[in-house]
């Protein structure tokens, strides 16, 4: 199989699920967002890694590429794993590594920067990230850190600001 | 089930544990469209962070305020932390960095769609007082039979 689609795929974009169209080449991966019509591809030298993980739309890919940008692409069953893990093993020579993600809940964990990232951990597993390129601004007090965020135009409900606790001497 | 260290009761903060499983996290529209989300039967407050609904149990949060300020509707959720009275072990506190504060905003114009965004705010809001006390209420009368 030299390609693969998928017409149900979400990009997500600072907390924005953009729909589109994903297609997978032999030596690409390419994105339509249908609303913009606008074209994202890319080709299988600017990966550096690709997990997956749960999403809120089913399960997601995330492609980490050489120069630290992550493209998230939501939308995909369960069922897709398997074909996708193949496909990309063959065509890109990567492996899709599986993300756990975190659920019991708990508001205190580690904090990692990483790929231009940082990722919140909580009880070894990925609570949640955040591209430092979506901090608008950031202030550090006693034993605090708050980060601000850029808004993205057409979000409904968006994250304005975190503040983390933050132990003696890691501020 | 808990966790934590052995710690006096009056010092020590319980957080208990939302999910075992990624598979028991729910699916509602509101958690597929990046909306904030109560999950009454597991008292777990559902985030959206960058869209990761990432969960959070109800024994993790302290207080939740709304504001208006013009068109926009702002919801600040609390959480206990070490710098206030959400002490858990040295263990836990000294090696770890907590989530203090999270603020979200939506709009009060209803723009294309047929309820305003904010509503989902303010009913999360309301959502969240309400398993808040029903929480606090079961956790009085769990102390109070184990005497």
């Amino acid at each position: 199989m030299s390609t693969m689609e998928f017409d149900e795929v979400y990009e997500e974009i600072r907390g924005v699920l953009n729909p589109g169209r994903l297609k997978l080449t032999s030596n690409s991966i390419v994105f339509k967002n249908i609303r913009t019509g606008k074209v994202e591809t890319l080709t299988k030298d600017e990966i550096e890694n690709i997990k997956w993980m749960k999403r809120s739309r089913g399960y997601g890919l995330k492609f980490i590429t050489k120069n630290d940008t992550s493209l998230r692409y939501d939308g995909f069953k369960d069922t897709d794993i398997e074909r996708l893990k193949e496909f990309m093993t063959i065509n890109f020579g990567k492996n899709v590594e599986s993300q756990k993600m975190a659920v019991n809940g708990w508001n205190w964990g580690k904090v990692n920067f990483g790929a231009g990232n940082l990722t919140f951990e909580v009880d070894h597993k990925q609570a949640f990230e955040i591209p430092l390129k979506n901090v608008s601004n950031s202030n550090k007090g006693k034993n605090e850190v708050t980060l601000q965020f850029h808004q993205a135009e057409d979000v409904k409900v968006s994250l304005m600001e975190v503040r983390f606790y933050v132990p003696q001497g890691d501020v | 089930t808990s966790q934590g260290d052995k710690v006096s009761s009056e010092k020590a903060r319980k957080i208990n544990n939302a999910y075992k499983s990624e598979g028991q996290l729910p699916q509602d529209p509101d958690i597929q469209d990046l909306k904030l989300y109560m999950d009454k039967r597991y008292e777990t407050l559902i985030l959206p962070i960058n869209g990761t609904p990432t969960p959070f149990h109800i024994s993790a949060i302290k207080n939740v305020s709304l504001a208006v300020e013009g068109e926009y509707i702002y919801l600040r959720i609390n959480f206990f932390h070490p710098g206030g009275i959400g002490k858990q072990a040295d263990t836990i506190d000294k090696e770890n960095v907590y989530i203090k504060e999270l603020t979200y905003r939506a709009s009060n114009d209803k723009k294309d769609d047929v309820v305003p965004a904010s509503n989902n705010l303010s009913h999360v809001h309301k959502l969240i007082l309400e398993i808040q006390k029903k929480y606090k209420d079961q956790e009085l009368e769990r102390k109070q039979m184990e005497g």
